[in-house]
C-alpha cells in the first residue's frame, strides 16, 4: 500500500519528462492514426484503384491514386508513378485543346510531386530527379505540349530548375554533371524562346562547370565544344563546328547554328 | 420520437433495429462526408470523381446493415442457443422459422428505411450525378481477339437507342515493332465515320459517341498496328441514350443492398441452430464484411455504379446479387431443417 503513492508520483514525473522531451503534436497524432488505419484500409484502396482502371474513368483513377498516396505520404516511387501517368497517359478531355490540356496535366503532376517532397525524407533528392525528367519526357511524347513550353525556354528549363534544386540539396558530382550535360538542350530551349542572352549565359556557366566533370578527357572535350558554340553565337563565323555537328548531344542546338 | 407500439416479430424487430441503428448511421454518414475533406491533401487541377467516394458512402451503409443484423440476431430468441425465452417463443410462435424469418424481414425493412435517404440524397452530396444512364456490358464472341488475322469482332447490343460505346481492351505483346493498334467501329455493317480508337496498352479506355439510334450489330474492325487486342466480358460497354432520375437508381440500390444483409442473417440463423449468440454475431459480421467492404457480393459494384451515374437495375450489377440471395435462401432452409431435427 505504501508503494502506491510513490509509484503514482514516479509515473507522473516520467509522463511530465516524456511530454517535455517529445511534446504531443497534431501531426504525430495523425501519423499514429494513419499507421493504425493503413494496414486495414490499403488493400481496399488498391482494389478501388483496380476497379477504377477496369470500369471507371481517368478522374476516378487519379482520385483513387491520390487516396493511396494520402495513406502512404512517404512512398515517393508511388507519387512518381501516379504523377507520370497523369502527365503522360491521361486521355485529353473531350473537345479540349491538346496543348492546353497537356500543360494543365503536366502542371498538376509537377504540383503533385512538389507536394510529395515534404514527406519524402531522405528520398527527396531522388524525387526531385524523377520530377526533373518529367517535363522532358512529356514534351517528347506530346508535341503540342513542347510548343506550349517553348515560350518559357522549353521543357529543359523546367528540368534544369529541378536539377538545380537537387544539386543544392545533395551536391553530388552525378547531379552536377547531369546539369552540365543538359546545357545544350536548355540553351536550345531559350534560343527557341528568343532569349539569346540567357542561352549564352547558360552555355558560359556550363563551360565553367565542365571543369569539375570527373572524367578529365570528357571535360576538356565538352568545354571545347561549348566554347565553339559560344563563339558562333557571339558572331564568330570562322569557328569550325564540324565536331559539334557530329555530336548527338548538341542536336537540339543545331537549328540555331546555321 | 415516439414509435408505434409494436407486436409480432417483424414489427418488434423493425422498431428495435431502427432505434439501435439510426443514430450511429447518421453519425457515420456525417463522418463519411467530413473525413474525405479532412484527410485528403488538396491538389488543384485534379478533377473530382464521385466514384472515388465509394468507401465514404459505404461506411454508413455498412454501419446500418451491421447494426440491424446484430440487433435482429440479438433480439429474436430463436437466432441462437441458450437465449432467454427461447423455449417459450418456440412453443408459441408458428411458421416454419418460428418468427426468425419475420425478424429478418423486420431488420431488412429497418435497413431499407435507413439507407434509402443515404443512397438517394446522400449519394448526391458525394458528387453523384443527378441522372443515371443505362450501361450494358456486351457479351464477347467465343474468340475475343482482334488481330490482323482475325480483323473483326461482332457484338449484339440491346435493342434501344445508344449514346456511346466504351472500349477498354487488354493488350497482348506487340507482334514486331510496336505500333498502337487502331480499331474502327462499324454499326450494322457500315463504317461509322470518325469512330476510330487507338490502343497501345491494356486498360486504355476510350468512349466513342454514337448516333442515338437502335443498332442490331456492333462490330470492331482492325485497321492497323502491331498490338493484338482482347475484348473479354466487360471490355465493351454501351451507354443507352437518355437517362433516369438518380433517386430511382438510389432506391434500386437500397433494395439490392439488402441482399448481403439477408445472406448474413440467414447464415447466422443457420449457425444459431448449434451455436450461442457470440458465434452467431461473428458469423453475421464476417459475412456482412466480406460481402460489402470485402467486395464479394453486389454491394461494392452497386455503390460504384450509383456514384458513377450508371443504372443499377436491371444490369450486370443486379445479377451479382443473385448468389447472395440463393445462398441466403439455402441457409434459411438449412436452419429450419436443423432446428426441426433438434426438436425431434
Amino acid at each position: 500500500m505504501t508503494m502506491r503513492p510513490l509509484c503514482g508520483v514516479g509515473a507522473a514525473v516520467c509522463l511530465a519528462l516524456a511530454l517535455r522531451e517529445a511534446p504531443p503534436s497534431l501531426a504525430a497524432l495523425r501519423e499514429l492514426a494513419a499507421a493504425l488505419v493503413r494496414p486495414a484500409v490499403l488493400p481496399f484502396a488498391f482494389a478501388g484503384l483496380d476497379a477504377a482502371q477496369r470500369a471507371g474513368d481517368d478522374a476516378e483513377w487519379f482520385a483513387r491514386a491520390r487516396q493511396i498516396t494520402d495513406l502512404l505520404p512517404g512512398w515517393s516511387d508511388g507519387h512518381a508513378v501516379f504523377a507520370y501517368r497523369l502527365a503522360l497517359d491521361a486521355r485529353p478531355a473531350a473537345g479540349a485543346d491538346p496543348g492546353a490540356d497537356a500543360l494543365r496535366r503536366l502542371q498538376t503532376a509537377l504540383a503533385w510531386l512538389d507536394g510529395a517532397r515534404a514527406t519524402a525524407g531522405p528520398r527527396e533528392v531522388d524525387l526531385l530527379l524523377m520530377t526533373a525528367f518529367l517535363p522532358e519526357v512529356a514534351a517528347l511524347q506530346q508535341p503540342a505540349l513542347a510548343e506550349r513550353l517553348r515560350a518559357g525556354g522549353g521543357a529543359a528549363a523546367l528540368t534544369d530548375r529541378y536539377l538545380a534544386e537537387a544539386e543544392r540539396l545533395r551536391g553530388s558530382a552525378a547531379i552536377r554533371e547531369q546539369r552540365t550535360f543538359l546545357a545544350p538542350k536548355l540553351a536550345a530551349g531559350l534560343l527557341g524562346a528568343g532569349d539569346r542572352a540567357e542561352a549564352r549565359a547558360v552555355l558560359a556557366a556550363a563551360v565553367e562547370r565542365a571543369a569539375s566533370v570527373r572524367d578529365q578527357a570528357l571535360a576538356t572535350e565538352w568545354q571545347q565544344r561549348l566554347a565553339e558554340v559560344l563563339r558562333w553565337l557571339d558572331g564568330d563565323r570562322t569557328v569550325d563546328l564540324t565536331a559539334v555537328h557530329g555530336d548527338p548531344r548538341f542536336a537540339p542546338l543545331l537549328p540555331y547554328l546555321r | 420520437m415516439t414509435l408505434p407500439r409494436a407486436r409480432g416479430p417483424l414489427r418488434l424487430t423493425f422498431v428495435r433495429c431502427l432505434r439501435a441503428a439510426a443514430l450511429p448511421t447518421l453519425l457515420a454518414a456525417l463522418a463519411g462526408l467530413w473525413l474525405p475533406h479532412a484527410l485528403a491533401t488538396p491538389l488543384p487541377g485534379l478533377p473530382s470523381a464521385a466514384g472515388a467516394a465509394s468507401p465514404w458512402l459505404q461506411l454508413p451503409l455498412f454501419v446500418a446493415a451491421a447494426l440491424c443484423a446484430a440487433r435482429a440476431a440479438g433480439f429474436w430468441p430463436l437466432f441462437a442457443l441458450r437465449r432467454p425465452g427461447r423455449d417459450v417463443v418456440a412453443r408459441l410462435q408458428r411458421g416454419p422459422w418460428r418468427g426468425a424469418g419475420a425478424a429478418i424481414v423486420g431488420a431488412l425493412l429497418a435497413q431499407l428505411v435507413l439507407t434509402l435517404p443515404l443512397l438517394t440524397f446522400g449519394a448526391r452530396l458525394h458528387g453523384a450525378p443527378a441522372t443515371a444512364a443505362r450501361h450494358d456490358e456486351l457479351a464477347p464472341p467465343p474468340q475475343p481477339a482482334l488481330t490482323a488475322a482475325t480483323p473483326r469482332l461482332a457484338f449484339t447490343p440491346p435493342a434501344r437507342p445508344l449514346a456511346s460505346v466504351w472500349l477498354c481492351p487488354l493488350a497482348a505483346p506487340p507482334v514486331g515493332a510496336f505500333v498502337p493498334t487502331r480499331v474502327q467501329l462499324r454499326l450494322d455493317g457500315a463504317v461509322l465515320p470518325g469512330a476510330v480508337a487507338t490502343f497501345g496498352q491494356s486498360f486504355e479506355a476510350v468512349e466513342l459517341p454514337l448516333p442515338a439510334v437502335t443498332v442490331q450489330r456492333l462490330e470492331l474492325e482492325y485497321v492497323d498496328g502491331s498490338v493484338p487486342l482482347l475484348f473479354p466480358r466487360g471490355a465493351v460497354r454501351v451507354v443507352a441514350a437518355g437517362s433516369e432520375p438518380q433517386a430511382w437508381n438510389g432506391a434500386a440500390a437500397a433494395v439490392l443492398l439488402l441482399l448481403p444483409t439477408f445472406a448474413a442473417l440467414a447464415f447466422a440463423y443457420l449457425a444459431g441452430a448449434v451455436a450461442a449468440l457470440p458465434t452467431v454475431w461473428t458469423v453475421a459480421a464476417v459475412l456482412l464484411f466480406v460481402q460489402t467492404v470485402g467486395g464479394i457480393g453486389p454491394a461494392g459494384d452497386v455503390v460504384l455504379a450509383l456514384l458513377r451515374g450508371r443504372w443499377v437495375w436491371p444490369s450486370g450489377t443486379f445479377w451479382h446479387g443473385v448468389p447472395s440471395l440463393a445462398a441466403g435462401s439455402v441457409a434459411m432452409i438449412g436452419g429450419m431443417l436443423l432446428r426441426r431435427g433438434a426438436r425431434r
